[in-house]
């Protein structure tokens, strides 16, 4: 090693030289790099080319270790993988690379849910990857991450170049149809030489607005490659920033159709949380007095917060029917996708000017005829609103325009909230617990700034409403538009990992727990010191199921019989299940238990340990008194007890 | 007292519109809800968020709609806290769990139809009659209309009925 430190002292070899060698030597990268730290600089070392070149940097190595070092440059910390033979080189890369930390999921959509929730609590393009065979498995939540846009590289080994398409051990012809749907861009990866190239590539199309997974796949040899010298894209070389504005004329035509609406209303997508567009928003909002509403809430189905719920002009969910406010002349909508159109009578009515903002232009004008559209982003859209409308008129003009909407917007979501709270303590006590009841207790102990992380079904607007989603507030994460289910508690791990000093509870629903091997997630929280808190709502039932299947009329409710939905025998016991992931937890069933219990667990993660709170909630709706399902029994069948 | 005062014409006028303007039941199929106190209240409340079949091919107590009504606000459902008790009146006095089942005038015999509550054995018979010139009745509004009868009278006593 002195010869070697020598050697690099007056200029004999290159600092990348001087890891090479120290590598051959049997010294790890960081090991090298330690001693290359410790060392005076190089005496009139000149620069190569190779240093001065700020967009990219040579490297040599294995395939694995092109693609580590691409993901160092595109500015993965975490790589949530999943086990496989073929993502063994990726792995030996990260023996010497301990920056990128690995997360093991046990299942394939785990790897997914948790790198999608992870992206969505941090902003950032998360990373993952597992086996060929578990791709089919990972689909469910890659189209989860597709329908709500989410920024994700997935990625997958493939058998070797050389015996692929012969149906072979773990291959399958056309390896790329079944992610085809759910992804921006997919790849085949056919030479490693261009490893970086299409990492970064993948990386650039995740992330560019509207985002969305993109998907990898490496054939063994690739990854196992030796030797090989490839460009790594350096940060920020593959960055494309979206600020997209609209003209002005277009601004102008906005603004004035805002100026001379008597009843407009707006409707908050989820945009304006992508872009952190909120206080724009609610500046737009509130200069002309803005009637707001949440485009998703309504279905269960909203992802995000777009508009605080406190605020005094937000609505709530929107619905076709709106009572308040009356003969909506003109909707602008910042973001978000507007209500499906349905099979009847438009949930729109044919009267309202409709402008549509997106950056998503793509989804623009093909639901609905448009007055306007508008593909931009919505914080630089919001932005130019409110300069346009305050140099369009006066502020006494810009007062009689606000009017009492105001103060109407007000007192009607008070009296609706007044109502709320009625009806929510007719069964306050009741046993097993309401929704809201549960719900509100949570709240009641969570920290004020808190991660909610849900997966419910059409029972998640009652829970939603006890929180307030604000900035300074609660964050809201989930139920994924897609709501393909068995994502929460994988996607809660992720939020965990991105924000780990805020406190994260995740809200999941019984069904949705058993789907996708979500249990399995606490294994992953266990080992990692994941210290979430996860509160499964348990009415042994899809309940969502059952109330649409009645509702059609079919012989289910004509004949009072519950086929599909009822989940209970055997009553699974979420505590013991958790227990064998070495999980605290423990069972819920009475209003006074709620708080104690949330307290509990909210001290366990305190102590960096993840919690389970089994809680048994009522089923609501038609058919929810029915506990039973088509009986069979094979072992009734037998002729010979075997 | 100015908020006050603004609640109170607010109110006024949300209720004075859901009176004048009934909106659409969602489905041809189904009938006209009966005439009573609270009618426009689940007419215009209910539908923002579900169809109203929902409703027809219920039969609960009054305890059971109350429950059910709560559970509606608790997801949304824009409803004031004085029209609470009226629209659970209304629910549990015209589909209680003492009304009959819906009964599909299609394929009801005489014993069915009699069991529908303020349709006296005279119009069984106009029904039965009116049913075999006809055939079937694709919906309410053809039934009323082979039956002569105006809207409200309709609308008061036929709501039990199905068609599909």
């Amino acid at each position: 090693m002195r010869e070697l430190v020598r050697s690099y002292l007056q200029n004999g070899i290159t600092r990348r030289g001087f890891i090479k060698r120290m590598v051959q030597s049997g010294f790890s990268v960081v090991a090298a790099d330690s001693v290359l730290a410790a060392l005076p600089p190089a005496s009139g070392q000149a620069q190569s080319s190779e240093e001065t070149n700020p967009f990219t940097r040579r490297f040599r190595g294995t395939g694995g270790e092109l693609l580590a070092e691409q993901l160092r440059d595109a500015g993965v910390e975490y790589v949530f993988i999943g086990n496989g033979t073929g993502v063994s080189p990726l792995c030996d890369a990260l023996v010497d690379r301990p920056d990128l930390k690995l997360v093991l999921a046990v299942h394939e959509p785990l790897c997914v849910a948790i790198a999608d929730g992870y992206s969505r609590a941090s902003g950032k393009t998360a990373f993952t990857m597992f086996s060929r065979v578990g791709v089919p498995a990972a689909s469910s939540n890659i189209y989860n991450a597709m329908k709500d846009r989410s920024r994700l590289v997935v990625a997958s080994d493939r058998i070797e170049s050389m015996a692929a398409g012969r149906d072979s051990h773990e291959d399958y012809d056309d390896t790329l149809e079944p992610v085809k749907q759910f992804t921006k861009w997919r790849w085949n990866i056919d030479s490693p030489t261009r490893i970086p190239e299409w990492t970064m590539k993948a990386f650039k199309l995740a992330a560019t607005p509207p985002g969305g997974p993109t998907f990898l796949m490496f054939p063994r040899d690739m990854l196992v490659a030796r030797e090989v010298e490839a460009e790594i894209f350096r940060p920020g070389t593959f960055d494309v920033p979206m600020t997209v504005r609209p003209d002005a004329a277009v601004v102008e035509k906005m603004a004035h159709a805002l100026i001379q609406a008597k009843s407009p209303l707006m409707l908050a997508g989820t945009d304006v949380w992508r872009f952190n567009a909120v206080p724009q928003v609610v500046e737009l909002a509130e200069l002309l007095a803005i009637p707001t509403t949440s485009g998703e809430e309504r279905e269960g189905f909203r992802i995000s917060c777009n508009f605080p719920t406190n605020h005094p002009l937000f609505l709530g969910g929107y619905s076709s029917h709106m009572r308040y406010p009356r003969s909506v002349d003109v909707l602008l909508n910042m973001g978000g996708k507007l209500p499906d159109p349905g099979a009847g009578s438009p949930q729109i009515p044919r009267s309202v000017k409709i402008v549509d903002v997106r950056i998503e232009a793509s989804d623009i004008g093909t639901d609905y005829p448009l007055y306007m559209g508008v593909a931009a982003d919505v914080k630089e859209v919001a932005q130019d609103l409110v300069a346009a409308i305050k140099s369009m008129v006066t502020p006494q003009r810009l007062k009689e325009i606000r009017g009492n909407r105001l103060e109407e917007t007000e007192q009607f979501v008070a009296r609706l909230h007044q109502a709320r709270l009625q009806a929510m303590k007719a069964d306050w006590d009741k046993v097993p617990l309401t929704w809201e009841r549960l719900t509100s207790g949570i709240n009641e102990v969570l920290e004020r700034d808190a991660y909610v992380v849900t997966e419910f079904g059409t029972e998640g607007p009652k829970a939603l409403k006890c929180f307030t989603f604000a900035p300074g507030e609660k964050t809201l994460i989930g139920r994924t538009s897609g709501a393909a289910l068995g994502w929460g508690v994988g996607a809660a791990t992720g939020v965990k990992i991105a924000q780990p000093d805020k406190q994260v509870v995740c809200l999941q629903g019984d069904g949705g727990f058993m789907f996708n091997g979500q249990p399995l997630a606490l294994w992953t929280m266990a080992r990692y010191q994941i210290p979430v808190i996860t509160v499964i709502y348990n009415n042994r039932s899809y309940n969502e199921t059952r109330e649409r299947a009645f509702a059609e009329e079919g012989r289910q409710a004509q004949t009072n019989k519950d086929m599909l939905s009822y989940l209970g025998d055997p009553d699974v016991d979420f505590i013991k299940l958790a227990a064998a992931f070495s999980v605290q937890g423990e069972q819920v069933t009475a209003p006074n238990q709620i708080e104690p219990a949330l307290k509990r667990a909210v001290r366990a993660a305190q102590d960096g340990k993840p919690f389970v709170i089994d809680a048994l909630v009522g089923r609501t709706g038609h058919g929810a008194e029915l506990a039973s399902y088509p009986k069979l029994s094979v072992a009734e069948m037998r002729k010979r007890r075997v | 007292m100015r908020r006050e005062g603004c609640l109170v014409v607010l109110v006024g006028l949300l209720v004075g519109a859901a009176a004048q303007q009934p909106v659409p039941n969602g489905d041809r199929l189904l009938p006209p809800l009966p005439p009573g106190e609270g009618r426009d209240l689940v007419q215009t409340d209910c539908v923002g968020c579900h169809k109203l079949n929902m409703i027809f091919q219920n039969r609960k107590t009054k305890a059971a709609w109350a429950k059910e009504v709560n559970d509606m606000i608790q997801r949304g459902a824009a409803v004031f806290p004085e029209e609470i008790e009226p629209i659970t009146a209304y629910l549990s006095k015209n589909f209680g769990s003492d009304m009959p089942p819906p009964i599909n005038v299609n394929t009801a015999d005489r014993a069915e139809l009699e069991k529908l509550p303020g349709i006296k054995p005279e119009m069984v018979e106009r029904i039965l009659n009116a049913r075999a010139k006809a055939g079937s009745f694709k919906d309410p509004d053809e039934l009323r209309r082979a039956l002569r009868l105006d809207k409200d009278e309709f609308a008061k006593d036929f709501y039990l009925l199905k068609y599909n």
